[in-house]
């Protein structure tokens, strides 16, 4: 929260506190009165008829979805089986399956309790309590939050796929990959491209060999003192190999998951760790991360996030650092069913979002030369979560949202640019979990925290994005600077780059309305924010690359 | 002439006194609903409880801050407000959501908690911390929507709860019973808040 509060109000005294001095006081008094409970009445149904649909419309439960047909392949039994998986989430493209299919692919036994309503899966060893209606998932595993709920249907539980690949595969030490666009899913070994772990211990350094079937594209970055994340872009990990369970020369503990089509190594390392850098080596075969103990040269302390008030634009890039801008990608907020807000004079929010980001589009691929992706190019309803998927699938390397912003009257005005807030920060989430492990032995919900702190890598980038797309937006439109700010949006969280929100104006303001459904005023804004962008990859360019990413 | 004067005379003073009359009913219909919601919202019959006091807490009550935002969307503004006590955090909470749902009392201020929306229940887990908020739907049905509005909303309810309960540590909101992704497509309400940020 940013602002502060303005202290302790005393009421205000009543409008009648002075009225019994004379009838003509009292007279206007009841004039005015009536002309307020008449005002009051006629403002009613205008304000029902601003009321927006549903803004949910995607997270409700469609029981009659098609059904469609989940290959499942089992290389360690070179078996192929069909089960059947349907969309129960209206909206959504998460893919369920019925307990029983999944039973068939793990050998698993099912039992239930609480009259079908709760199920103990039984798969090598380890029981999943499912409960009809729930996200979470507990068991002798630990527990974890699935991303959406399981339902009961036609007398059985479905699950998401994610139960499979997130909580069942880890789980088993077996990787189970989900293709989303040949519908496939992969249960068991053999496949894994990401197969060994190696650890070499040198002089004041730790160097860890991750052995690759092929050449990979990865990434490698520190988003808290103490914890290192290698993210393997399209690798399949073999989760029973690389693994580290006994602190090692600098490093404490290695786990990997496998989230989507990416692996994810977690590396826990000794805090006398200063540096650390990746490289590939063996061709590609090999990925190696380098843990070193003493410094070449004094280092920059791990990147500072949370920054308000961002230093001025000449110092803000990293010394000897370098953001290669060639992928935007811009989204359109709301669409579809989703209107956003409703102006007074009846503009759609989510047409005008539509209609800069399109000429947005228009003016990074002219002036720029930059790819751009946009994640609806139509009036549709995309979810917020496939928006960031969309911008992580595209490689790109910012993602800026626009919006039109809304308040409870016509008196807010202004143009204000969000970057994310993340959950929690480092100390925070280090906190919380302590408290949290100590009370209830590891019962956060991790996916969410390690999102965060994934997100905290690109707070100084987002922050300086959002800073110039502000000063150009208030300069160019002479708008009220409302600032830069931070907070918890949807659509931000889980994308991998830097990434802010616009709000272009208030719609419901309706002099601020009426620019900006004015096509020469979208134009306006597009070139605005486009330069802004510019401005930030110029910036950005020509530096030495120096932290441990890669694309061999 | 002096006939018709006082004539008027008459009938302006007859007018005025209906008016006075008239004043009189609506300031008793006023007050009257402004009893009735209090009792709606804090369960107890202590209209006198409403008016805000930093130096004496009746017995019974506690004092606590509701946070409310100014018309031009720039800043929070606080009241304070007696409500009954209870050694119960659930019944405390709700008590406190339930007055903040109800809107500000200070001119100028608005209420940013949607239309209608009220708290349905409450839980409280003493060893997390956390609380869980179940609202009506109107909470994300009447919402008008924007950026600022939204987080408007939610800033508030979080920033009550972090003033006047220290302990808790993670919120969820709920609506209707359900976990939901955001209010109006902007705020991500589908994890625990952390309130002790909102402080």
């Amino acid at each position: 929260m940013t602002i502060p509060p303005v202290g302790v109000l005393r009421l205000p005294r009543g409008p009648f506190a002075s009225a019994g001095r004379s009838t003509a006081g009292a007279a206007a008094v009841v004039l005015i009165t009536l002309a307020g409970l008449l005002a009051t009445a006629a403002l009613r149904p205008a304000r029902a008829a601003a009321e927006p649909p549903d803004p949910d419309a995607f997270t409700r439960l469609d029981p009659s979805a098609p059904a469609l047909f989940v290959q499942a392949t089992l290389p360690a039994t070179r078996s192929t089986l069909q089960i059947e998986g349907r969309r129960l989430l209206a909206g959504s493209l998460e893919v369920y399956v019925s307990t029983s299919g999944a039973a068939s692919l793990f050998g698993a036994r099912r039992d239930w309790q609480e009259e079908g309503h709760l199920l103990v899966f039984r798969a090598g060893g380890r029981n999943f309590h499912l409960t009809a209606g729930s996200r979470l998932v507990t068991g002798d595993a630990g527990e974890t939050l699935l991303r959406a709920p399981v339902f009961a249907r036609a007398g059985d539980l479905w699950v998401p796929l994610e139960f499979l690949t997130r909580v069942v595969g880890p789980a088993l030490r077996e990787p189970v990959r989900w293709d989303p666009s040949r519908l496939t899913l992969g249960v068991g070994g053999e496949r894994a491209d990401v197969t060994g772990l190696r650890v070499e211990e040198l002089a004041s350094a730790t160097a860890l060999h991750f052995t690759c079937g092929k050449s990979l594209t990865y990434r490698a970055e520190s988003p808290e003192p103490g914890l290192l994340l290698l993210k393997i872009y399209g690798g399949t990990v073999d989760l029973a190999q690389v693994v580290l369970d006994t602190p090692r020369g600098l490093v404490e503990a290695v786990n990997a998951e496998q989230v989507g089509t990416d692996a994810l190594i977690r590396v826990r390392v000794s805090g006398l760790v200063t540096r650390h850098r990746a490289y590939a080596a063996e061709d590609g075969g090999e990925i190696v991360l380098v843990l070193e103990e003493e410094p070449s040269g004094a280092l920059p302390e791990p990147t500072p996030r949370g920054r308000l008030t961002p230093a001025p634009a000449a110092e803000s890039p990293a010394p000897g650092r370098v953001i290669t801008v060639r992928t935007v990608v811009v989204d359109a907020g709301h669409g579809g069913d989703e209107t956003g807000r409703i102006g007074p004079g009846g503009t759609l929010e989510k047409d005008v979002n539509l209609a800069v980001a399109r000429e947005l589009k228009r003016v990074l691929e002219r002036q720029g030369g930059l790819e751009v992706v946009l994640t609806r190019d139509d009036d549709n309803a995309v979810p917020l979560a496939r928006r960031a998927e969309i911008a992580n699938q595209a490689g790109g390397d910012l993602f800026v949202s626009l919006h039109c912003n809304g308040w409870f009257s016509e008196r807010a005005t202004g143009v204000e640019t969000y970057f994310l807030s993340p959950a929690k920060t480092d100390r925070d989430a280090s906190v919380a979990r302590e408290e949290n492990w100590a009370a209830e032995g590891g019962a956060d919900d991790i996916e969410f925290i390690l999102w965060d702190l994934v997100q905290n890598r690109f707070i100084t980038d987002s922050s300086d994005l959002a800073e110039g797309v502000q000063a150009g937006l208030c300069r160019a439109l002479g708008a009220e600077n409302r600032g830069v700010k931070q907070a918890g949006f949807r659509v931000l969280v889980g994308a991998y780059m830097p990434a802010v929100l616009v709000e272009m104006g208030f719609l419901s303001n309706g002099a601020e309305e009426t620019r900006l459904i004015d096509p020469e005023h979208q134009r306006l804004l597009a070139r605005t924010i486009g330069e802004a962008i510019l401005e930030y990859r110029d910036r950005h360019a020509g530096a030495d690359r120096a932290d441990g990413e890669g694309r061999p | 002439m002096t006939a018709t004067g006082r004539g008027s005379g008459r009938g302006v003073r007859f007018w005025l006194a209906l008016a006075v009359i008239a004043a009189l009913v609506v300031l008793g219909v006023v007050a009257l609903r402004f009893v009735q919601r209090w009792r709606d919202a804090a369960d107890a019959p202590a209209p006198e409880a409403s008016v805000s006091d930093t130096s004496a807490v009746p017995p019974g009550t506690r004092s606590v801050q509701l946070v409310f935002v100014s018309a031009d969307a720039m800043s929070m503004i606080t009241e304070q407000r007696q409500l009954p006590a209870s050694n119960r955090l659930e019944e405390e909470l709700r008590a406190v959501l339930d007055a903040l749902c109800a809107g500000p009392q200070t001119r100028g201020a608005v209420g940013p908690i949607p239309r209608g929306a009220r708290p349905l229940a409450v839980f409280y887990d003493e060893r997390q911390g956390a609380v869980l908020v179940d609202f009506s739907r109107e909470l994300r049905d009447n919402h008008p929507g924007g950026s600022a509005a939204e987080r408007a909303t939610v800033d508030a309810i979080l920033r009550t709860i972090a003033l006047n309960f220290p302990e808790v540590r993670a919120c969820t909101l709920l609506v209707a019973g359900e976990q939901v992704e955001t209010l109006a497509g902007h705020m991500a309400l589908d994890r625990s808040l952390d309130p002790r940020r909102w402080r």
